[in-house]
């Protein structure tokens, strides 16, 4: 027999139980902030995850003001004569080729090291001393152009990152040849990428995604508890996604053909130039690279771009904690072998892919 | 305790287990709403129903400068534009949750209220 008694305490019961169900869903929840701003030539977004929203506010705004910094001393196409133009280690650099070292700050002597290691690395496949050749062609301009013969020619004996010579001891950088010209574009967002997830953590947050125009970085977790699942955009229809890669405490930045070219008749040209031939890159669509520093990752992106397939899947198994996928130009999907079980790919149909 | 309390405590119990995770599939991904948010300079300076059977077209004032958004069959692009690299107008349709039109010059960003089925795409 049920009692009235017993069955409102039954119903008590289910009203409590309801009741923590739902406090656990509300209240529960870590909070997010989002924060994006136009910064180095893309959207910047960075959202994070912790207790205390004026706190994540507050820590978000400091990882933008860091990035802004490292853009500034990073912008090479300051105009000469204007404060933007002092402050831009880059611009000072340039301006002295062939004249004398420069003395430069902490950041931008760390990414000329760093670039340093992986010229040598990669076999002269990433060289910030591109740019002359980017220059000929017009990227970063208003208009871009083919360059003739004889114009690539003389801009490609420029070329030479062993003709940057660092000093550790007085921090300072020269470019020997006059007319040479370095160019940060593989490295700078990777690197700001990274100094703003290195505030982020020092500033103890639970979780953050930080988002470069397609550099990514994350850090802990985000609310849900759920692993980080970043999409890889497929390189020949925009609107698709090749497949997608769960990402812990890592970086993931891909260089490819799509994004920023021009036409000149029938063919299309691209941005990412290989210092080797002076043309764009083209044995690869696009290049995915997956490793803990997004400075290290932007670099193999663009380096492994420029490779051949063959050559950029070796070096990315040689790599320490370095995993690479790429869409070559004959639509082949390959991948190193430590993505085997991280990577999920989607589009299967319009690409050859074998998972083995 | 009678096999009917019980059958209730159990009954109570069951309920409440599968409204544990029935619940937050509700409150994470709601109704599917089609809907695009024109951002501009950091705020919202549009919402545009995007449904299969209609399409508009209209002009909107960038940081230096207007362009021109269409939208068709659950589409939406940036039709034209007056800024410099045009890279925005080169993007093309988009349609799916995730996808975003960036227009760096002007400080534009296109996208879809609808929950990505990934964090973040790289590309």
């Amino acid at each position: 027999m049920i009692t009235k008694k017993r069955l409102a305490g039954m119903a008590f019961a289910v009203i409590l139980m309801i009741s923590v169900i739902y406090y656990g869903l509300i209240f529960d929840r870590t909070r997010e902030y989002a924060g994006e701003e136009f910064l180095m030539d893309t959207l910047v977004s960075i959202k994070t995850y912790g207790n205390d929203a004026e706190h994540l506010k507050q820590v978000t705004g400091q990882a933008f003001a860091e990035m802004r910094r490292i853009e500034d001393l990073t912008d090479r196409f300051a105009e000469p004569g204007t404060p933007e133009y002092a402050d831009s280690d880059v611009c000072r650099i340039n301006e002295q080729a062939g004249k004398t070292p420069v003395a430069v700050s902490e950041d931008v002597f760390a990414i000329l090291e760093l670039s340093q290691k992986y010229f040598a690395l990669t076999k002269g496949a990433f060289d910030i001393t591109i740019g002359p050749v980017i220059d000929v062609w017009g990227f970063g301009k208003p208009d871009q152009q083919v360059p003739g013969e004889e114009m690539l020619k003389n801009a490609l004996v420029l070329v030479n990152n062993n003709d940057m010579v660092l000093d550790k001891q007085h921090r300072t950088v020269f470019l020997k040849k006059t007319g040479m010209v370095i160019d940060l574009g593989g490295i700078a967002k990777g690197y700001a990428t990274q100094r703003a997830a290195d505030i982020l953590k020092q500033d103890g947050i639970s979780g953050a995604l930080i988002n470069a125009g397609g550099n990514i970085r994350v850090l802990g977790r985000k609310a849900k508890k759920t692993p980080w699942r970043i999409g890889i955009q497929d390189p020949r229809d925009s609107s698709r996604l090749l497949g997608s890669v769960e990402l812990d405490e890592e970086s993931c930045v891909t260089s490819g053909d799509y994004h920023r070219y021009f036409m000149s008749g029938q063919t299309r040209y691209h941005h990412i130039i290989s210092p080797y031939s002076g043309y764009p890159a083209g044995e690869n669509m696009s290049v995915t690279v997956i490793t803990k520093d997004a400075a290290v990752a932007d670099i193999l992106s663009t380096a492994l771009f420029i490779l051949s397939p063959q050559d950029a899947l070796m070096l990315a198994e040689e790599l320490e904690d370095t995993e690479a996928l790429l869409v070559t130009a004959a639509k082949q999907i390959l991948h190193t072998g430590g993505l085997k079980n991280k990577v999920e790919v989607r589009e299967k149909e319009a690409y050859h892919y074998d998972k083995s | 305790m009678t096999r009917a309390d019980k059958n209730l405590i159990i009954s109570v119990f069951l309920v409440g287990l599968v409204l544990y995770f029935v619940l937050p599939l509700f409150t994470e991904t709601g109704l599917k709403k089609t809907q695009a948010i024109i951002k501009q300079e950091g705020k919202i300076v549009k919402t545009v129903p995007l449904t299969e059977n209609e399409s508009s077209r209209f002009t909107l004032q960038g940081k230096n400068g207007p362009f021109t958004v269409e939208t068709q069959g659950g589409h939406i692009r940036i039709l034209e534009s007056t800024c410099p690299d045009k890279f925005c107008v080169k993007r093309g349709w988009i349609s799916s949750p995730g996808e975003t039109i960036i227009c760096v010059p002007y400080e534009v960003i296109i996208f879809f209220d609808t929950e990505s089925p990934v964090d973040a795409i790289t590309g």
